[in-house]
């Protein structure tokens, strides 16, 4: 989409125009969010796997948050960090004394949003070993094996590379390369194309699609104890099972970087990760009781805006699309500037698009200047009315808050996904096509796939969560 | 001993957004060169069981018993020392008549003469209920469970069974043993012949003279004899997020086993291929993946050969997206061949069947592509077929005349034929 306000940069992001040069964005090297599972062969990133009262965070790039990175400075081996505002910890604190996040068991580089991984996971970009794009024509592939070798070991048996698929995070890769999970060929595609994030009840995939030079969509996903520590004895330090179990809040934030104006793809990044982090630490610190989720997302809309990097001088400033959902063990709360969009989808069969895009033909067919269905394709269907931009004066996203009644999920997605499944009844349909016990993940990947297979002209960008009543 | 190895042929190259990646996967069996590697446990040849089934319905009277008993002594002969045998004689029921004892008979000069002699007083009579012969066959098969498992089966006539029963019957005898199915005369339904074939992974031809049934016998035990390594199946690894739109085996002849598949993995499925000799098999794969940008490659499919869990031999289909045009529309001969085989294939059963309805225009529109198929694979034997049923007035655009007088044999001799393929040239 284009702001409507940026002057000839006019025009949907379907015209062609693309950042030129993103040498920031390259060089972002993806990280797992947190110790990677070696023996996971699934292929998920499971950050929230090892501990039952973390904040995990992911981001999409995986780089460390400006503000964050800057705040832990040279990587010390003994030094424990938060892994959200990077301050020094004590090995015996739980909690992070800045911030109230609470802390796992790694110390010093082992943080989240390290570049690095105990797993030893980003040896990515290299595709050492992988079979280069022969020459044309057919492509001839094959092995010989004799019945009298059945030893393990030879023959076309899983080589253990070591490597791992940057795509989809997946162990399993085969002697040329190929990822068995997702069947990516290592070192075929950059790191940032397609990312996946996976914390169990909240996952997103993030894909290029299969246009657009690069990605410039971000998503930015947090678990938060809830309860919040702060809600307990002011001694804090419980187990879990004192606070009633393992109870989080999910967060996630969507953005959609304007392709039209240089520099936005990374300045989305920037404003999910930051926009998240605020979350996290306002619901750490929060009592249950508190209130206002709506407030606290108004700011941390603004804490994005401030976290996008300001234009050089003379050039336009960089825009991107804001959605935010936050869903606590009573509540859904949703907000958002332009047209990236949140939806409920109950197990009751309850579908709702919670977000009204801020399009101009959006605001058209509002104010009763078009009809209604033709705001998705009318001119001005993807010409965004608000954003977030280090130019904007303030940041302030509309929301929506709903009360969790039942079990279901949450699609927090950009226009790239709904350009190919608008309505909610459509992407209730295809997300019905899944198996009964399809995780978060299953259905971020599945609605990437939806959206691919049907053109992918634009970035997609899917987050779900899992609506569990009571445990957030 | 046998040693396998395959090969791929495909054009990995796809357009933008495409999504449908073909290949053909050969696999190529021989056995190992003499002073080969020390064999395995396995390299000893498990044992052959080889059941006989002879319609012995009211309708197999005067020459055709006569025959289909030679024939089934020729057959015994075959029988090398040690393989396990038995006779069964078919009619509304099943009957055993060799050996006289339970399970299944060893093989020798002694038994052999015993069974040959058994054979004499089969007389015709009765009706044909084929799944009660093939019931007989699955429980004395599965008295010896480690042998390597083959039935013939003859036939002059219609199973007088209910389809959903015959599925029933063939659901059961599935993965147990393979069959090749004989029809004799023109009585029998090649349709439901090849049904049964196919779920049994045999074989169905018509013999078209009583007096040929014994030689053809004698060839169908030699080669289901020759086979050494049982239970094979093709498994095929597919990326999250992709179908299998088919899977067919196009060489030596043309069997959908898209619908056969058994699950064996969270991305893997198995494919039954049955015993295995000296051969050579080829198969044609559609996967549809999920696509990637131009410059994005993906392993599309990952296709072995496996007994049990042990790979035999593996091939790798690829894709890659490409904007150059003359690279994604580049057709890979061998797909092209095959894709070719497979509709001929269709186009004769469809054909026939149109022919056989009474829809002369749309018999002749069939028949004229499988003409000009035909001709385009320069598969000469298969024009001949075609010939007798229709006249070709244009091989190369497929314009054909349906003949009047047509010799029932000559067409039920095409259609039993229609799924043989002749080899992509090199």
């Amino acid at each position: 989409m284009a702001p409507a306000e940026s002057a000839g940069a006019g025009g949907s992001d379907d015209d062609g125009a693309h950042v030129a040069e993103d040498g920031a964005r390259v060089a972002a090297v993806a990280a797992v969010a947190g110790p990677a599972d070696q023996s996971d062969a699934t292929g998920a990133r499971r950050a929230g796997d090892h501990s039952g009262d973390i904040i995990d965070a992911a981001d999409q790039n995986g780089a460390a948050d400006a503000e964050d990175a800057a705040a832990a400075g040279p990587r010390e081996a003994a030094v424990r960090r938060c892994p959200d505002c990077a301050a020094e910890a004590a090995d015996s604190d739980l909690y992070c004394e800045e911030c109230g996040t609470v802390l796992d068991g790694t110390t010093g580089g082992d943080s989240p949003s390290s570049t690095t991984s105990p797993g030893g996971s980003v040896s990515l970009a290299s595709g050492a070993g992988a079979a280069p794009l022969s020459g044309a024509g057919p492509a001839s592939l094959g092995s010989t094996v004799s019945l009298d070798s059945p030893a393990p070991g030879r023959g076309p048996a899983l080589a253990r590379t070591g490597r791992r698929c940057p795509a989809c995070d997946s162990a399993a890769v085969d002697d040329d390369g190929y990822c068995l999970g997702c069947g990516l060929l290592l070192g075929s595609t950059r790191p940032g194309d397609h990312v996946e994030v996976d914390l169990g009840q909240l996952a997103g995939v993030s894909d290029r699609g299969l246009v657009h030079r690069d990605n410039e969509d971000a998503m930015s996903l947090r678990l938060v104890a809830w309860p919040s520590p702060a809600a307990t004895a002011p001694t804090a330090a419980p187990a879990a099972a004192d606070r009633g179990g393992p109870w989080k809040a999910a967060i996630a934030v969507v953005c959609d970087g304007v392709s039209t104006v240089p520099g936005s793809g990374p300045a989305a990044g920037h404003a999910a990760r930051a926009a998240a982090s605020g979350l996290a630490k306002w619901l750490a610190a929060a009592r249950p009781d508190a209130p206002a989720i709506p407030e606290a997302l108004h700011a941390a809309a603004e804490r994005a805006r401030l976290a996008m990097p300001a234009p050089a001088a003379g050039e336009p400033a960089p825009a991107c699309t804001f959605a935010a959902a936050v869903v606590t063990g009573t509540d859904l709360t949703v907000g958002w500037l332009g047209d990236s969009r949140a939806y409920l989808l109950g197990s009751d069969g309850a579908l709702l698009r919670l977000t009204a895009d801020d399009t101009l033909a959006a605001e058209a067919a509002r104010a009763g200047l078009i009809p209604l269905e033709a705001a998705e394709s009318a001119v001005g269907a993807h010409t965004i009315t608000r954003w977030l931009g280090p130019d904007r004066r303030e940041a302030r996203p509309r929301t929506t808050t709903v009360p969790v009644t039942g079990p279901g999920r949450v699609v927090l997605c950009t226009d790239g996904l709904w350009n190919y499944a608008s309505g909610v009844t459509e992407l209730a349909e295809h997300v019905a096509r899944l198996p009964a016990g399809a995780s978060a993940l299953d259905v971020a990947r599945h609605l990437t796939t939806v959206a691919l297979r049907a053109g992918g002209r634009d970035n997609i960008t899917v987050a779900v969560i899992d609506i569990v009543p009571g445990r957030g | 001993m046998l040693v396998f190895t395959s090969e791929v042929n495909q054009n990995k190259y796809l357009p933008e957004g495409g999504t449908d990646v073909h290949a053909v996967v050969t696999v190529t069996a021989t056995t190992a060169e003499p002073g080969a590697p020390v064999p395995s446990a396995r390299a000893a040849a498990p044992t052959a069981a080889e059941v006989i089934m002879i319609d012995c319905s009211g309708s197999m009277g005067g020459d055709k018993i006569v025959e289909a008993r030679r024939a089934a002594r020729a057959a015994i002969d075959t029988l090398r020392d040690g393989v396990l045998f038995a006779v069964v004689q078919g009619e509304h029921f099943a009957k055993k008549i060799f050996p006289g004892h339970d399970g299944l008979a060893v093989a020798s000069a002694t038994t052999r003469e015993a069974a040959k002699a058994a054979v004499g007083p089969m007389r015709a009579g009765g009706g044909t209920a084929i799944g009660e012969w093939l019931l007989l066959t699955r429980e004395l098969m599965l008295t010896r469970p480690d042998a390597i498992h083959h039935a013939i089966l003859l036939t002059d006539g219609q199973n007088g069974q209910t389809e959903q029963e015959l599925d029933r019957v063939l659901a059961q005898c599935e993965g147990v043993f393979q069959c090749d199915c004989r029809g004799v005369g023109s009585d029998w339904q090649v349709s439901q012949l090849r049904r049964i074939a196919d779920r049994l992974l045999g074989g169905v031809a018509l013999v078209r003279q009583p007096k040929e049934m014994a030689d053809d016998f004698r060839a169908v035990i030699e080669a289901a004899l020759g086979r050494g390594i049982d239970k094979v199946a093709l498994r095929v690894w597919a990326p999250r997020g992709a179908d299998l739109v088919f899977l067919r085996q196009v060489f030596p002849d043309v069997v959908d086993l898209t619908g056969a598949a058994v699950e064996a993995g969270p991305l893997t499925s198995d494919f039954p291929t049955g015993a295995w000799g000296q051969d050579k098999r080829v198969y044609h794969l559609c996967v549809k993946i999920v696509p990637g940008a131009v410059g994005v490659e993906k392993l599309a499919a990952r296709v072995r050969l496996v007994v049990g869990d042990e790979p035999l031999a593996e091939a790798k289909v690829l894709a890659g997206w490409t904007d150059d045009v003359e690279l994604s529309t580049r057709i890979d001969g061998t797909v092209a061949h095959y894709t070719g085989q497979a509709e001929l294939a269709s186009a004769i059963q469809e054909g026939l069947e149109a022919r056989n309805n009474g829809d002369g225009q749309t018999a002749a529109t069939l028949l004229g592509k499988a003409a000009r198929l035909a001709t385009e694979a320069r598969d000469a034997e298969r024009l001949a077929l075609l010939e007798r049923v229709v006249e070709i007035e244009d091989p190369v655009t497929g314009r054909v005349r349906l003949r009047s007088d047509v010799d029932k044999l000559d067409e039920m001799d095409l259609d039993a034929r229609s799924t043989k393929t002749v080899p992509a040239p090199r």
